[in-house]
């Protein structure tokens, strides 16, 4: 308790600034003040143990060192107490136990082992002790219990969507092998996954009814192409072209996430792209097996030979319309913003976050500040480079949130320096007006000034100073700052976590060797500028990918522009909406804007393909329930709880109606303008 | 042998086993035995002492307080009234030599004097010396002895009435303050008569308390530390009635 007292510190860590301060306190109105306020406390309760200290402290230092940490204290952004070893809340109500585990939160099975085990001792707490666990493996549990509800419930809704397309659109018992297909390519390869590369991410097995509505068109095609033909081995050498075509530039895409270091994007691609071409495989092989056999209760027969009829000026209007839709929407699409707080896509229940509502409503913490790390080989090393940078950043405007440990314990230099100071100050005179300007003042209160011995016979401090760690309370604070790993040793000091003070702190330390911020603000915007990088690339290489495979099939730069609307059309139509109503990028639409590239690259190369082989009508039929498929896929994740399986399915039923009514609207109307001289009509 | 001397005699018994009956009869029958001083004797003792000192959910006394501080160069008397209401809250009012108020809850104190007749509050979470005179004194006035052990080594000095004295163990925090507390009890054990405070410095405090009522209503006002200005201005006196001769004190009511 004695070691609280000012003189065991203060004259080591007095700044200028507060030498100056205690100079203003010795003026005969203060020093008659603080006396008159003393005679006042030791008439209360204060006054009954608390006498030693005004005798030791006449002036109120202490005040000055109590500010100093009390703000150091505010700097953590934690109400916290050390009582008796325990953390106690602001309130006295509250205690905290901090948990260390080996059990790293991306472990799903370790973590529900680790909150089961906590919960069991939970339980044996009396009922009016109540407890919540805050723990980033309450998300991993919570996630994966929300999604494996939501695949569930997608699937069940999914599955009966497509039988029900299938059976109403085909009217035929073999329409249920095309829904198969995707079904067993799916689960063969969630299988392999596994096998390759562990366990799949629940997530990633979440958008296997989008896979399943991607994959499930080889079938649709082939099925299609076979009842309108009537005849299987003919119409599969026509139609496996434009298939695989589709098959490879959807797995190209998913194949682009593969660049990526994020493991997650590992699996989706793997697994989509196992999916895909088993899809593939089961839809050119197995399928015509089935559909060469037995009668078609009708076989539709091409309507019409050549390029489709229709008035000339319809096609004008369609593409004006068109073309204004898209500078609408490109003009909008400027606007969209890439937000890269992956907290966001949380999808855990609502009582995991309640938790932690609670926990910081009681301990604060919301908005605790970044953190300054400085290094050195050894602990005077790092406070000597600690109150350098401490200097630095005090010196400028902005310095003011700045909380180091050099304002409670500076290096052994930089004490011995402010030492010299303070013994200065009170031998330049102080001391002797001090004196005379407390005998005067207790005079007046019946006061004796002789009890104010103790604080004048410790005023002087003996320089130099030994060293020495500071004692019980300077340890106290030393666990806070200061840290030890091996032979380093490192010092924090924490500040604003704002952006313009992290860059402008980033300036400061940067001249300083083996200095780094800790920031959340920072941290995110790294992530989000690694994050909006990697996506840039992805959307390059599928581009490049998307153009270059189509420009080899169709072997024609006017069809494969003509092939690429619909891939157009749908990203600018994405973005625009998501402006239009203020949605953000994240890293999951993104995700799904990429992928519908790559769904609608395939309905530009069919609908630019069909007049080659006589697959007018059917090609439109096979595009139109290619994408009722997808969207039936895709749509299901509406009804999904989880924020990030919900934007993939919104990103997913924008993008892909986008590009099929820009394929079967737009390309034909294009196809015209360009194929027929103006006013043939 | 008559019947005299056989009186004499059972008389002489009497007067010699007399010392043992009022142990045995005595609530505090091992504090008298000699040996009471054990640790585990004193805990014991300090556990029922802790059980009826601290029955109480409000309560409400007037006190005395003598100060020979080293700072004073006479003893002040200050008088004043004390009101406990658990578990956390204690106000404190001077009446004399000049009016002064404190409230103490677990996390605040709250103070006004008549002199600035200003209210300030502090914060003990941001002075932990105060803290712990604060948690100190809440302690010996809401009667949690037996945790105090931790800190004090206690000693019967007497027992009729009981009176204990407290000396801080040398891992305490407050052996550099206090160098010890002598507690005096009520005849009948159920709060406290006296207390004797003495520092280190060589400063002493003592506190006597009077006409102490336990469990008595407490109306919100006496936790109040800035008393209302309007019966001052309605009176020209305050009377209250303090000390065991019910003495008539009037005070001017500014």
């Amino acid at each position: 308790m004695n070691e609280l007292f000012f003189s065991d510190y203060f004259p080591q860590i007095a700044t200028e600034e507060d030498i100056r301060k205690i100079d203003e306190m010795i003026t005969g109105r203060y020093v008659s003040e603080r006396m008159k306020t003393i005679y006042r406390r030791l008439l209360g309760p204060q006054g009954i143990l608390g006498a030693s200290m005004f005798y030791a402290d006449p002036l109120g230092i202490n005040l000055l060192m109590m500010e100093r940490l009390k703000t150091q204290s505010a700097s953590l952004g934690y109400q916290v107490n050390v009582e008796d070893g325990h953390f106690i809340s602001a309130d006295g109500r509250h205690t905290m136990i901090i948990a260390h585990t080996s059990v790293p939160v991306t472990d799903s099975a370790g973590s529900k082992k680790l909150i089961g085990a906590l919960k069991e001792k939970l339980d044996m707490l009396p009922p009016y002790i109540s407890a919540d666990i805050v723990s980033g493996h309450l998300h991993t549990l919570s996630n994966e219990k929300v999604i494996k509800r939501d695949i569930r419930l997608t699937i069940g809704i999914a599955a009966a969507g497509f039988m029900l397309l299938f059976l109403l659109v085909f009217r035929d018992i073999r329409a249920v092998l095309v829904f198969l297909i995707p079904a067993a390519s799916v689960v063969l390869s969630m299988n392999i996954s596994n096998l390759m590369i562990g366990s799949l991410s629940y997530w990633v097995a979440g958008l296997g009814t989008v896979i399943a509505g991607i994959s499930v068109d080889y079938g649709i095609h082939v099925f299609v192409a076979v009842r309108n033909s009537g005849n299987a081995s003919k119409v599969i050498g026509h139609v496996a072209r434009p298939i695989m075509l589709g098959a490879v530039t959807t797995a190209g895409i998913f194949a682009a996430f593969f660049f990526s270091d994020i493991e997650g994007y590992h699996q989706l691609a793997l697994f989509s792209i196992i999916s895909i071409f088993l899809s593939l495989l089961l839809a050119l092989t197995i399928l015509p097996q089935f559909l060469s056999k037995g009668q078609w209760l009708f076989v539709r027969k091409e309507a019409g030979e050549g390029r489709d009829r229709g008035p000339r000026t319809r096609a004008v209007i369609i593409t004006t319309v068109w073309a204004l839709l898209l500078i609408a929407a490109l003009t909008g699409s400027f606007r969209v913003k890439f937000d890269s707080d992956v907290v966001k896509l949380d999808g855990s229940e609502r009582e995991v976050f309640q938790a932690e509502e609670n926990f910081h409503e009681t301990w604060g913490g919301k908005d605790a500040g970044g953190i300054l790390v400085v290094s050195g080989g050894s602990y005077e090393e790092a406070l000597e480079k600690n109150d350098r940078i401490f200097r630095q950043v005090k010196q400028q405007a902005w310095g003011d949130g700045f909380r180091s440990f050099s304002e409670l314990w500076p290096s052994l230099k930089t004490r011995n320096e402010n030492a010299v100071r303070w013994n200065e100050f009170w031998r330049g005179g102080k001391e002797e007006e001090l004196r005379r300007l407390i005998r005067e003042s207790t005079l007046k209160y019946g006061l004796r000034d002789a009890a104010f011995t103790p604080f004048f016979r410790r005023l002087y401090i003996q320089t130099p100073l030994k060293g020495g760690d500071g004692g019980e309370f300077i340890s106290a604070m030393k666990e806070r700052f200061v840290q030890r790993d091996r032979d380093m040793y490192r010092v924090l000091s924490f500040f604003p976590d704002e952006r313009g003070y992290i860059d402008k702190l980033s300036g400061v330390a940067g001249s300083h060797e083996g200095t780094f911020i800790v920031s959340r603000k920072a941290l995110s915007r790294a992530i989000s500028e690694t994050l909006a990088a990697e996506m840039k690339l992805f959307a390059m290489i599928a581009t490049i990918f998307i153009v270059l495979l189509t420009l080899l099939f169709l072997k024609d730069l006017k069809k494969t522009l003509l092939a690429l609307v619909p891939v157009i059309t749908n990203v600018l139509v994405l973005l625009g909406i998501m402006s239009l109503f203020g949605i953000s990028l994240n890293i999951a639409n993104l995700i799904a804007g990429i992928v519908a590239m790559g769904l609608c690259i395939d309905y530009g190369i069919f609908m630019t393909y069909r007049y080659e082989h006589d697959l007018k009508r059917s090609a439109v039929l096979a595009v139109t329930i290619s994408a009722v498929t997808t969207l039936i896929g895709a749509g299901v994740l509406l009804f999904a709880r989880h924020p990030a399986l919900f934007s993939i399915g919104l990103t997913l039923v924008i993008g892909v109606l986008a590009g099929y009514v820009s394929s079967v609207v737009v390309i034909p109307a294009l196809e015209k303008i360009f194929s027929s001289p103006a006013g043939s009509e | 042998m008559n019947m005299t001397s056989r009186k004499t005699c059972y008389l002489l018994f009497l007067l010699m086993i007399m010392p043992l009956l009022r142990g045995t009869l005595s609530g505090d029958a091992e504090a008298a035995a000699g040996d009471g001083n054990s640790p585990s004797d004193i805990r014991a003792l300090m556990l029922r002492i802790e059980n009826r000192v601290s029955d109480f959910s409000t309560l409400r006394t007037d006190f005395v307080q003598e100060k020979d501080l080293a700072i004073f160069q006479n003893r002040i008397i200050i008088r004043g009234r004390i009101y406990i209401q658990k578990p956390q809250r204690i106000a404190w009012h001077v009446d004399e030599p000049v009016k002064y108020s404190v409230l103490i809850t677990d996390r605040v104190i709250r103070q006004w004097d008549e002199d600035t007749d200003r209210v300030q509050e502090i914060s003990l979470s941001g002075n932990p010396v105060f803290r712990t005179v604060i948690e100190q004194l809440t302690a010996w006035f809401s009667g949690r002895y037996v945790q105090l052990l931790d800190e004090y080594a206690a000693t019967v000095i007497r027992e009729r009435p009981l009176e204990i004295e407290f000396i801080p163990r040398d891992t305490s925090n407050v052996k550099n303050i206090i160098k010890s507390i002598n507690v005096t009890f009520r005849e009948d054990g159920k709060y406290l008569q006296k207390v004797l405070f003495r520092e280190i410095s060589g400063d002493s405090t003592t506190i006597l308390f009077r006409n102490t009522v336990l469990n008595a209503p407490l109306d919100e006002k006496l936790f109040r530390v800035k008393p209302s200005r309007k019966l001052g201005q309605w009176m020209p006196f305050r009377i209250s009635f303090r000390g065991p001769d019910k003495q008539i004190f009037a005070h001017s009511g500014k």
